[in-house]
């Protein structure tokens, strides 16, 4: 008994010292999403980007309507881009958006002049965050693009085991049980009545 | 009360509150991060929405009338008032009123020229309840029970950072989990710096 007290306490201490990062990304994101205005004078002034580099290129395949990620993917495999990217053609020309937490860049090609441009976002700790936050699903090409998502899914299982191993520790401390009913009946009772009037 | 017991019951007693929240936001997370295993057959997430009727709306509104006034009217007209937000100016044909409840969402579109509303409704699905109540945030909507959650969301970000620093004293107190709690510890910034800097 003694032993499983022990593991469960451990359990809940270790998983926290292991997400600190992601419980402080969490929180301080979260209070720049729920005070906007405040944050936004934050961000860089415009323009967003700045020029890296610009030149002649010619894609080795001729878009087609259906080998748009292709395209994508060898235009950034000849520029030394790796990981994540969001591309979507407007007209005649092609953008391609490189998903990074710190520098993600934008490479903009058009179709008839055969131009290619590569601008880096201006750095902001509070976009840095929101990226952070927002970043989500097993969409990367590589084991490290994929460790993120992972990571994610081990915070969202981590924190119902905190609920458990909490209401656990909560339960054996018996002075703690009636003002912890109370607390948790209150809890329980503010979320119904806001979710049934909002 | 001693300091470290205060921030033992404190560290409980915030967590008991707020577990209704930890559920939605655990639970939410993991939906969001399997979009495609909880969409439909669609591929959306979110349910279609359905008409639930088609109602005279005759009304006149001034020319400088903001569409959140028309918005916020219209609702209260049909006894649907709450958080919303509008797709259109109001001198175009159509103004389209997006009502965000907890549990549905309503889709109202007013065709002021004809004076017609059409009114729809999204059926209720647990991913897309939970997703709702992931991104709920902000001070931005003039409704008491709004501006209560916006409080509470404010709760939790302060629950977090409490939870961390006061999690940081807790595992110091206990001696012989100061090791493998620094391991835990450095592994975790250690993982979230390679990450940060490459991906």
């Amino acid at each position: 008994m003694k032993s499983t007290n022990l593991i469960l306490r451990r359990t809940h201490l270790y998983l926290g010292m292991l997400l600190i990062p992601w419980l402080l990304v969490y929180g301080l994101s979260t209070l720049m999403f729920n005070h906007g205005d405040t944050f936004r004078k934050f961000r860089p002034a415009d323009p967003q980007f700045t020029l890296l580099w610009e030149k002649d290129y010619t894609l080795k395949t001729p878009l087609t309507h259906d080998n748009l990620r292709e395209v994508a993917l060898q235009l950034l495999s000849d520029h030394d881009f790796e990981g994540a990217f969001f591309a979507r053609q407007q007209g005649q020309q092609l953008t391609i958006n490189v998903q990074n937490f710190l520098h993600p860049t934008r490479l903009t090609y058009h179709l008839h002049t055969h131009h290619l441009m590569a601008e880096k976002k201006k750095f902001a700790w509070v976009e840095v965050l929101q990226r952070l936050h927002f970043r989500a699903g097993y969409n990367g090409t590589s084991l490290l693009g994929n460790a993120w998502p992972f990571i994610v899914d081990v915070f969202c299982l981590t924190m119902l085991i905190w609920i458990l191993t909490g209401l656990y520790l909560w339960w054996k401390i018996r002075v703690s049980r009636l003002p912890g009913w109370l607390t948790l009946g209150g809890g329980v009772a503010t979320i119904v009545a806001l979710l049934l009037t909002l | 009360m001693k300091p470290s017991k205060l921030i033992r019951r404190t560290h409980m007693y915030l967590a008991l509150f707020l577990t209704p929240w930890l559920i939605i936001y655990a639970l939410s997370g993991l939906v969001l991060n399997h979009g495609k295993l909880f969409a439909g057959p669609d591929g959306r997430l979110a349910q279609p929405f359905e008409k639930m009727g088609e109602r005279e709306y005759k009304a006149a509104f001034s020319k400088d009338a903001d569409v959140r006034v028309i918005g916020s009217q219209i609702l209260e007209d049909l006894g649907l008032s709450g958080t919303f937000n509008t797709q259109g100016g109001p001198h175009q044909p159509k103004l389209v009123i997006n009502r965000h409840g907890a549990f549905a969402s309503h889709r109202i579109t007013y065709f002021h020229e004809r004076g017609r509303l059409l009114i729809e409704k999204q059926t209720f699905n647990t991913p897309t309840f939970l997703n709702r109540a992931h991104f709920r945030h902000g001070y931005g909507q003039p409704y008491a029970s709004s501006m209560v959650w916006a409080a509470i969301v404010d709760l939790v970000v302060v629950a977090l950072l409490f939870w961390v620093l006061s999690g940081i004293w807790m595992w110091w107190e206990i001696k012989p989990a100061r090791l493998w709690g620094a391991v835990f510890g450095l592994m975790g910034f250690g993982i979230f710096g390679v990450l940060l800097a490459t991906i």
